[in-house]
């Protein structure tokens, strides 16, 4: 602040001006007044909002929740609300790309590959023995392969 | 062609609807429109001091309403404009005096004869409003750039609205153009936006408004004043004529003004 603001009582710290927070605050008021709903109880109706959302997705933000009113003009109010999930949500659930439902990583898929290599084997029977598992509790009809397939598993 | 009516109302007090219904009035008149205007504000009577006819009356709304003269007994002629007359509000009553009913009842009858009938509602949003703006066929919002005024004509306005009566116009009464220019007064524009309502006119905050009143000459009269103009174009809207917003432009810094702003590194 200047010698000469001092001198006239001058106070330069909102340099945006009051008409703008003037604005700001009848904005928040009136969409408040408008659709009758108080601050005090936005903040009830948003804690039940996020205690309902946590029961279905546990992994929710709560701290970056953001519900607000919005009011494009005074007939057009519409409630919005951001709901950020954590970062482990955001991991989960991991696809793999064998489209066996099983979340095992598909390292290679080419058997003939498999065979020279010895640690990839595991994982080859691994697939079958799944594969069949899933037959068995679809098509009862297929029996006798899955038993052929079981024998040389054995 | 039956008289348009024209209801100024506002919520928030002391935002100056007596002072524009008067000078709507005398602006009516000298544009040679028949005009009454009607202070329905029971109890706090103001209309008649405003226009500087506060010694000629003998009965006022209420005595038409329960019966104790007729209508053309309690109009009180306007001395220089002998289209605009005045019917007061009783002093001594109080709002529940009149009902809707007989707002309607009165200015239907007042209908045929005038171009405009126009209402100065008391301040509230109860019996008294609803008085006001029973028989309006367009409603005027008197609001000030101020945080209280703006919420109180927001109010009004959704009233209106429920009551069907919209749209109604707003008057931005009493701005001051060097205080938007700081940013330190809400502007017309951020107003509007906020209400989501047009303006049919913008008066000045203007020194001469506070004398008028005192010696019962409303502004618009005053050939020098800002806000006499903006009356006057606001009656001028009312009749259908198209009148843009005056141009306000900001006082220019005095010499010493800036030779302060220079100094203090402004």
């Amino acid at each position: 602040m200047g010698f000469f603001d001092r001198m006239r009582g001058k106070n330069n710290n909102d340099a945006k001006g009051s008409s703008a927070t003037a604005k700001d605050r009848l904005k928040m008021v009136l969409t408040h007044d408008r659709i009758k709903v108080s601050p005090e109880k936005m903040k009830e109706m948003r804690a039940e909002i996020i205690s309902i959302i946590a029961k279905y997705i546990p992994e929710i933000d709560a701290d970056s929740i953001d519900i607000a009113l919005e009011q494009s003009d005074r007939y057009q109010n519409k409630l919005v609300a951001e709901i950020p999930f954590t970062q482990e949500r955001g991991k989960a659930p991991v696809v793999d790309n064998d489209g066996n439902d099983d979340l095992e990583p598909v390292v290679n898929d080419n058997p003939n590959e498999l065979e020279t290599h010895d640690d990839s084997n595991e994982l080859y029977l691994e697939d079958i023995e799944t594969e069949m598992m899933y037959a068995d509790e679809l098509d009862t009809d297929k029996d006798e392969t899955i038993k052929s397939r079981t024998d040389l598993d054995e | 062609m039956g008289a348009k009516v024209v209801t100024i109302t506002s919520g928030k007090g002391g935002v100056g609807k007596t002072t524009t219904t008067a000078n709507l009035g005398v602006a009516l008149a000298r544009l040679g429109k028949k005009t009454v205007v009607i202070d329905a504000d029971i109890g706090l009577r103001n209309l008649d001091v405003v226009m500087g006819l506060e010694n000629r009356i003998v009965y006022d709304l209420v005595d038409v309403i329960e019966g104790r003269c007729r209508l053309r007994q309690a109009m009180i002629k306007h001395k220089q404009f002998p289209d605009l007359y005045l019917i007061p509000a009783a002093q001594t009553r109080d709002k529940t005096a009149i009902s809707p009913a007989d707002m309607i009842h009165i200015t239907d009858k007042l209908r045929n004869e005038f171009d405009f009938i126009i209402i100065d509602s008391p301040a509230g949003i109860e019996r008294g409003f609803r008085n006001a703006v029973a028989p309006a066929d367009e409603i005027l919002i008197v609001t000030n750039p101020e945080v209280s005024a703006v919420r109180d004509a927001d109010r009004i306005i959704g009233l209106i609205e429920v009551d069907n009566k919209g749209p109604a116009h707003l008057i931005l009464n009493r701005l001051n153009i060097n205080m938007v220019s700081k940013g330190e007064m809400l502007s017309a524009d951020d107003i509007t936006d906020i209400l989501g309502l047009g303006v049919i006119g913008i008066v000045p905050e203007d020194e001469h408004v506070i004398p008028a009143s005192n010696s019962g000459v409303p502004v618009t009269l005053n050939e020098n004043s800002q806000a006499g103009v903006a009356f006057r174009n606001i009656a001028r809207r009312l009749t259908g004529e198209t009148v843009p917003l005056m141009e306000l432009t900001p006082m220019q810094d005095s010499f010493f003004k800036r030779l302060v702003n220079f100094f203090s590194g402004k």
